[in-house]
């Protein structure tokens, strides 16, 4: 089923608010493992995102324009022994469609507490 | 010693991956393939040597397992993306990737299937050395006999094991069959292209240069094309290049292609074809594409842009080409039988 342009996964939606956790949190860019392990904590599964379903939800963010990323500085990685992260930032968009969502959640919280029995 | 032994065994998965990834990237543009080798090194990297959560074999494991899917998905999507921006890999290597990503996906799942359906057979208690008379749906059995209870409880369980693994395993290993072997029949295709040709001017269209099927008119007209006469095709693989060379009484005409990747195609044509921006060259065994882009020389000081376009097809005796003129007037388009030199 082809879903509609714009429409986000639930993986999605996910790794936008992880993004945004962490963002608040250290005001900093993450790394792919960062998400997946911030993914496996918040969701309570011990199993973090698989490589191939991780990496292609960051492209598919990073296409629509959620995210943005780059290639760290090789000499940074290079001082501490490790290979280049790819660092990722959430833009203003993906930020507010975190907002949305969490605003569209909220409303249908309350529509359920204020349906009739 | 069991941190050592699960530190070992993260790193024989990782080398997994790092193989997985570079199976399904295989033939893609450079960039894209170092970018995506690059993130997965980074993960890999990061799981382990994270002090929160020591790198766990079996979760990396099917990590890659349950990502395999996406990872195809994602490479077509990569094609496709490539296709569009005109710098698709050569249908070689495109295959090639398919045929070790297809290999991958099928043994891991007979892996996967395998260990499934031996699973069981370990679990089931051996209620033959039962102390006590073992209750079964409808009667006593007594300890004499536990051959029965071995046959009523135990058998049935195994046997339907076996129906299940005959059900499972076998269709699986006939659908990989039927999956790959095609696959690898192409690319085991004899290269017929390579050799040398004669042209059989009773089934090729008049002349050997395109611009002769220009039509009359207000087009710009190049320089009339040399008298038809006996020409020959040599084609050759040296390496990594395919070597196409034109020979006719009047000239000859040699293109380079470099097949390594398509985005590492480079062109080096002899001086017969002046300004050449750009060569493509799609390689696939039995059929190849060229494509030249050529400005060519209408007078002293106009020019045209025109893309050539040639389709090499053979089989073991007889060579078709196929060329296409695509200009900004239109399409010319030539036909050209080849039989093989002896």
């Amino acid at each position: 089923m082809r879903r509609k342009p714009g429409q986000l996964l639930p993986l999605e939606l996910a790794i936008c608010k992880a993004a945004r956790d962490i963002t608040r949190r250290s005001d900093k860019e993450f790394h792919g493992y960062e998400i997946a392990k911030h993914l496996s904590e918040a969701g309570d599964s011990r199993l973090l995102v698989a490589y191939g379903t991780l990496y292609r939800a960051l492209g598919r963010l990073e296409d629509m324009g959620f995210l943005e990323s780059r290639w760290e500085d090789p000499r940074i990685s290079a001082r501490e022994n490790r290979p280049r992260r790819r660092l990722y930032v959430l833009t203003a968009l993906g930020d507010t469609v975190v907002l949305e969502a969490a605003k569209a959640a909220k409303a249908r919280v309350r529509k359920q507490k204020w349906a009739p029995a | 010693m069991g941190a050592c032994m699960n530190a070992n065994a993260a790193g024989v998965v990782a080398r997994l991956v790092r193989l997985w990834t570079r199976a399904y990237t295989q033939g893609l543009p450079a960039e894209i393939r170092r970018g995506r080798l690059g993130e997965i090194e980074s993960d890999l990297w990061e799981c382990q040597h994270d002090a929160d959560r020591p790198a766990n074999a079996a979760e990396m494991f099917a990590r890659l397992l349950l990502g395999m899917p996406h990872d195809l998905w994602w490479r077509l999507e990569q094609t496709a993306a490539a296709s569009a921006r005109d710098v698709a890999p050569a249908p070689r290597l495109v295959r090639a990737s398919a045929f070790t990503c297809s290999l991958a996906f099928h043994l891991a799942l007979m892996a996967g299937i395998v260990w499934w359906a031996s699973w069981p057979a370990e679990r089931v208690p051996p209620r033959v050395f039962t102390s006590q008379p073992h209750l079964t749906d409808d009667r006593a059995v007594p300890v004499a006999a536990p051959p029965a209870v071995f046959e009523s409880e135990w058998r049935p369980a195994v046997k339907r094991r076996e129906d299940t693994l005959a059900a499972t395993v076998f269709p699986a290993i006939g659908a990989q069959g039927v999956l790959t072997t095609p696959v690898a029949g192409r690319a085991q295709q004899p290269i017929y292209l390579l050799g040398t040709w004669t042209l059989d001017p009773s089934r090729s269209d008049g002349s050997h240069d395109w611009a002769a099927a220009l039509p009359a008119g207000d087009l710009p007209r190049p320089p009339p094309p040399p008298p038809p006469g006996p020409a020959s095709l040599t084609i050759t693989n040296r390496g990594n290049d395919l070597v196409v060379d034109q020979k006719w009484p009047q000239g000859s005409q040699s293109i380079t292609c470099d097949l390594v990747d398509a985005a590492t195609f480079s062109a080096r044509t002899d001086e017969k074809m002046p300004d050449v921006p750009s060569t493509i060259a799609f390689w696939d065994g039995a059929r190849a594409v060229t494509r030249v882009l050529v400005s060519l020389k209408m007078s002293r000081t106009a020019t045209m842009p025109v893309e050539l376009r040639t389709t090499y097809r053979a089989d073991e005796t007889t060579l078709q080409m196929n060329s296409e003129a695509r200009m900004p007037q239109g399409m010319y388009t030539r036909r050209f039988v080849y039989a093989r030199q002896k």
